[in-house]
């Protein structure tokens, strides 16, 4: 079920079988809860005294542990002029901390004050209307000097190095409009010693090595303008967006990235980065009371604070269709968006449903009609949200199959819109979307390491772990006629927005007078 | 057997030694049915759903050189075309209805099928899958789809130049109508009949030339084989001829090729002779590789072309297990042009130093101990494992590799790790393929050998 795929499933109404070693119940501290309604599957659910939110899996198969922490600040959360800082403190997150990753912190901090001297006085010069060259080659060459000096006290790349010879699979971490998380699983004899490193890294981050990572950023932002499905969705954000903050591409605009210093990323830790604001997830051949015994060992000194004010300024009803022609070296395809009322409205199922009538499967309505039947579409993918934590954009993502044109195609789509807002989808529409549900439900428990990332962003960002068991509940209250009737409030022309990819010789005036071929 | 896992280095924050982890990789049955039908079994009654894959021995590279993606299509409709008992779009809405699924995909070197299915539904979807897999209809209407899915793909395949540079650089290394160079091509696509695809599913889709993997909650073993028997037993079996492979010749000595695109990144492709599987010199040489370079957060590569000079979001160097010989190995990187030339230089001076100058005992130490620990992690559902080993008989490794892979990797010595390297690296004769703007490049690419520039097509 593609659309629900931001929403991950996980959860398991039929789960008898996670191999619970005697009876957790029994052995487990004051506080913690088992989740003992058959409905769901037995997850431990604790929370220390400083906030910071643990559940606990026991799936026995082979002895691995995956865990995961999420936590609720995405790029949503960055302030005005600094978009991006989300992105790249996940990546500096994995530059150790006061004793990981360094010789010897006392003289690697003089040196690291240093720099940041160096490159707020490098920003400021690039920042000049006029920036004068060869003060800022110097100021480039003193900022490269002082890091060449910090090396001295490097130890490089010992909090991965030492993940990869713990045996680590899956060591990872994710930026998302909403929130970040971080990954990892490792062999079930090394619990202590994850959750030692990761409590380290997060109550005692050093952000050494800053700049360079800074410039690796920018290079995965290069990578992906090279994408076109990419700068089309980014594109397709910053037109339907006028105000909202999830109008900023994910890792930022690149002349805001170049603003971006260690001071910002050390403020932007302190506002965000507190035990309140965080779940962590364990799933894997572990025992939940020493998990909670160690977790306290080690988070409990990590210090709460208070969480800014996250209501942003929202978006205003949109009252102009918006199209866009993104010229770029690729073949023709096409993003719609649809203003969507968010996943805290009731409207969000009926919207679900519709992604699904339209486009889930070989059945749906999008690939018998467009694919198949018209044969005008390579692909039609319908999506009812973006993102979660505020309203976004329904979206449809489709590519014409040649001879046919992107403009056919989407009045093909339009049609197949059109015809849902008449034509409520069918009882069988409907049982197989459920179906669907309930089968996801199960291949989401499959992997250890999904399951725990499932997990920590349900309960930290989308309002508890049993989001999706929950969503599924709503979904099989949903009649035929609220779908067509929420299409018809949502899919309309004044709440649309349209960008097409067309290749760049399109742009050339000599073509545009319709000759292009 | 029986493996212990432990540290042998000093952990940072003090932390007490891990307490010894015994871990005995799972097997599962290995079952061969009288038509020769291999079946490997590994039942999980943790979630109630069934998982069937089965391998096919074919591969595109068995392609006839005119009909090239002619496997790939015959395998694309087995799911798509329908079955003699079912119409492609019954089949379609049984399983959707049931949030079942089959898929059918092709990769070089095998072609496979796989199912999924709730426990619930289990006898449905198997009937529906054996089917498929023994009696494909290729419905035309449904091949017609395909097909101009297929042309569309062809049309749009250099719209992500971060994907097309690696098979570019393949192409260009093994050759452009070699079996493991070759693309599928319009005139190759449209030239495939509905014969044609009856005739290679005939030749290659033979009981005796599968191996079936079968994981989840299917009850006992042996009511999964009865089931399995009543449904394939009575396929026939049938001799399977392969068609000669002939040796890729790839070009000796530095060549440089250049798809000039204005981009904001330069692709960087450096590719190198590399191993024919199963070679015992692989696990000595993977260690190698994986300080050099494997994919991940930490290696040398990463360590100077991305921590330390900033260049890279994307860069790691790794090896085929094909059947060719010779197979290949790769560097890979993807930098902005201003600086392409720093970023090529340092890995090529990370591969020569690779090649000349043995791991230290202690990097050693460290690539042994992650490989031993890390392996449990092959294992991490009960698919996972049947198909493992499935795969590695397809592909010809000895029955106990698995079992005795832990004691291979701890035998490498700093001298047979540094043999394999010497031996296979060597970036002086490397092909490096460029996809970038070159107006844009700090340095000429010419100062890296001679460069043959090629149109995008």
């Amino acid at each position: 079920m593609k659309s629900l795929a931001l929403v991950p499933v996980l959860l398991l109404c039929c789960a008898p079988l996670y191999a619970a070693d005697g009876k957790p119940g029994e052995t487990l501290p004051p506080g913690a809860a088992v989740e003992t309604d058959p409905k769901y599957p037995p997850v431990v659910s604790y929370t220390l005294k400083n906030g910071l939110k643990l559940l606990i899996l026991e799936k026995k198969f082979v002895p691995t542990v995956s865990f995961s922490i999420a936590f609720k600040v995405g790029n949503v959360d960055c302030p005005q002029g600094k978009t991006g800082l989300a992105h790249l403190f996940e990546h500096v997150a994995f530059k150790g901390s006061k004793t990981v990753n360094t010789k010897d912190y006392a003289k690697e901090k003089i040196v690291l004050d240093k720099i940041e001297t160096a490159a707020k006085a490098m920003i400021a010069e690039e920042r000049k209307p006029s920036p004068d060259a060869a003060r800022l080659e110097t100021l480039k060459k003193k900022l490269a000097d002082l890091e060449k000096e910090a090396d001295a006290f490097v130890l490089k790349d010992e909090f991965t190095q030492t993940y990869k010879n713990l045996g680590s699979s899956g060591l990872n971490a994710a930026t998302s409009m909403d929130y970040t998380i971080y990954m990892v699983s490792l062999p079930a004899n090394q619990l202590e010693t994850l959750l030692a490193m990761e409590a380290d890294r997060f109550k005692n981050p050093v952000l050494r090595e800053f700049y360079r990572e800074r410039s690796v950023v920018t290079e995965e932002q290069y990578m992906y303008a090279t994408q076109a499905d990419r700068t089309l969705f980014k594109e397709l954000m910053a037109a339907a967006m006028t105000i909202h903050p999830y109008r900023n591409p994910i890792g930022g605009w690149m002349d805001d990235i170049k603003t971006l210093t260690m001071t910002d990323a050390e403020k932007f830790y302190g506002t965000f980065y507190v035990p309140n604001n965080a779940t962590i997830a364990i799933v894997g051949d572990v025992k939940p009371a020493e998990v909670i015994r160690l977790a306290e060992k080690h988070f409990s000194g990590w210090k709460p604070s208070e969480l800014p004010d996250t209501a942003y300024t929202q978006e205003p009803q949109q009252k102009a269709e918006k199209r866009f022609s993104l010229f770029f070296k690729a073949t023709p395809s096409l993003r719609m968006g649809f203003h969507n009322p968010g996943f805290y409205h009731p409207d969000i199922y009926p919207l679900v449903m519709a992604s699904e009538v339209l486009s889930g499967g070989k059945t749906a309505r999008f690939y018998r009609n467009l694919v198949e039947g018209k044969q005008v579409a390579l692909y039609a993918s319908a999506g009812s949200a973006v993102s979660v934590r505020y309203p976004s954009l329904f979206t449809i993502s489709a590519a014409p199959k040649a001879p046919h044109t992107p403009e056919e195609l989407e009045a093909a789509i339009w049609e197949e819109i059109e015809r849902l807002k008449k034509e409520p989808p069918t009882a069988w529409e409907m049982e197989k979307i459920l179906n669907n549900h309930d089968a996801d439900m199960v291949k989401g428990m499959e992997n250890s390491l999904d399951l725990a990332q499932n997990l920590s962003l349900a309960e930290q960002v989308y309002g508890g772990w049993k989001f999706d068991w929950k969503f599924g509940e709503e979904l099989r209250k949903v009649k035929p006629e609220d779908v067509s009737r929420a299409v018809a409030k949502y899919l309309v022309r004044e709440n649309y927005t349209i960008g097409i990819i067309r290749p760049p010789a399109a742009a050339a005036p000599a073509q545009s007078k319709g000759d292009a071929k | 057997m029986a493996l212990s896992l432990t540290s042998a280095w000093t952990l940072p924050l003090n932390l007490p030694k891990a307490p010894k982890l015994e871990f005995n990789p799972p097997r599962g049955e290995r079952v061969v049915l009288e038509n020769g039908l291999i079946v490997y079994l590994l039942k999980d009654p943790t979630l109630p759903a069934i998982r069937i894959n089965a391998i096919v021995r074919t591969g595109s590279v068995y392609d006839p050189a005119d009909k090239v993606g002619l496997g790939s299509l015959t395998a694309g409709m087995l799911d798509a075309g329908g079955s003699a008992a079912y119409k492609a779009d019954e089949i379609d809405k049984t399983l959707e209805y049931l949030g079942a699924s089959i898929s059918s995909s092709m990769d070089a070197e095998y072609a496979s099928m796989s199912m999924f299915a709730l426990k619930k539904d289990l006898d449905k979807v198997l009937d529906i899958y054996a089917d498929s897999l023994m009696n494909p209809a290729f419905e035309a209407d449904k091949f017609e789809i395909l097909k101009k899915s297929s042309l569309e793909m062809i049309r749009r395949r250099n719209d992500d130049p971060g994907r097309a540079v690696m098979r570019e650089a393949l192409r260009n290394y093994y050759g452009k109508d070699h079996p493991y160079g070759r693309r599928t091509e319009a005139p190759g696509i449209e030239a495939i009949t509905a014969q044609d695809m009856k005739a290679y599913h005939a030749a290659y889709y033979r009981p005796n030339n599968i191996l079936l993997s079968v994981s989840g909650d299917y009850g006992s073993d042996e009511e999964i084989l009865a089931k399995l028997k009543a449904k394939f037993g009575a396929w026939q079996k049938g001799e399977v001829k392969f068609p000669a492979i002939p040796a890729p010749a790839p070009a000796a000595g530095r060549q440089v090729y250049l798809v000039d695109k204005e981009i904001a990144q330069a692709f960087i492709v450096i590719v190198q002779k590399g191993i024919q599987r199963p070679d015992p010199i692989e696990i000595p040489f993977s260690l190698t590789n994986d300080v050099l370079g494997a994919p991940g957060l930490s290696s040398r590569l990463v360590d100077t072309v991305r921590s330390r000079k900033g260049l890279a979001y994307t860069v790691y160097s790794y090896y085929s297990r094909r059947n060719a010989h010779p197979g290949h190995i790769y560097a890979y990187c993807g930098t902005k042009p201003e600086t392409y030339s720093q970023a090529l230089e340092e890995i090529l001076k990370q591969l020569k130093l690779a090649k000349t100058e043995k791991l230290t005992a202690e990097e050693l130490a460290e690539a042994r101990q992650a490989k031993v620990n890390s392996f449990v992690f092959d294992f991490k559902t009960p698919l996972d494992i049947v198909f493992q080993r499935a795969l590695l008989e397809h592909f010809g490794f000895k029955p106990d590799y698995l079992e005795t892979y832990v004691g291979n990797v701890t035998a490498v010595t700093p001298d047979s790790a540094f043999e394999a390297a010497s031996r296979l690296y060597d970036p002086d004769n490397a092909m490096i393929f460029v996809i970038g703007n070159s107006k844009k490049f700090d340095k000429p690419l010419s100062e890296f050998g001679p460069v043959t520039e090629l149109k995008e097509d």
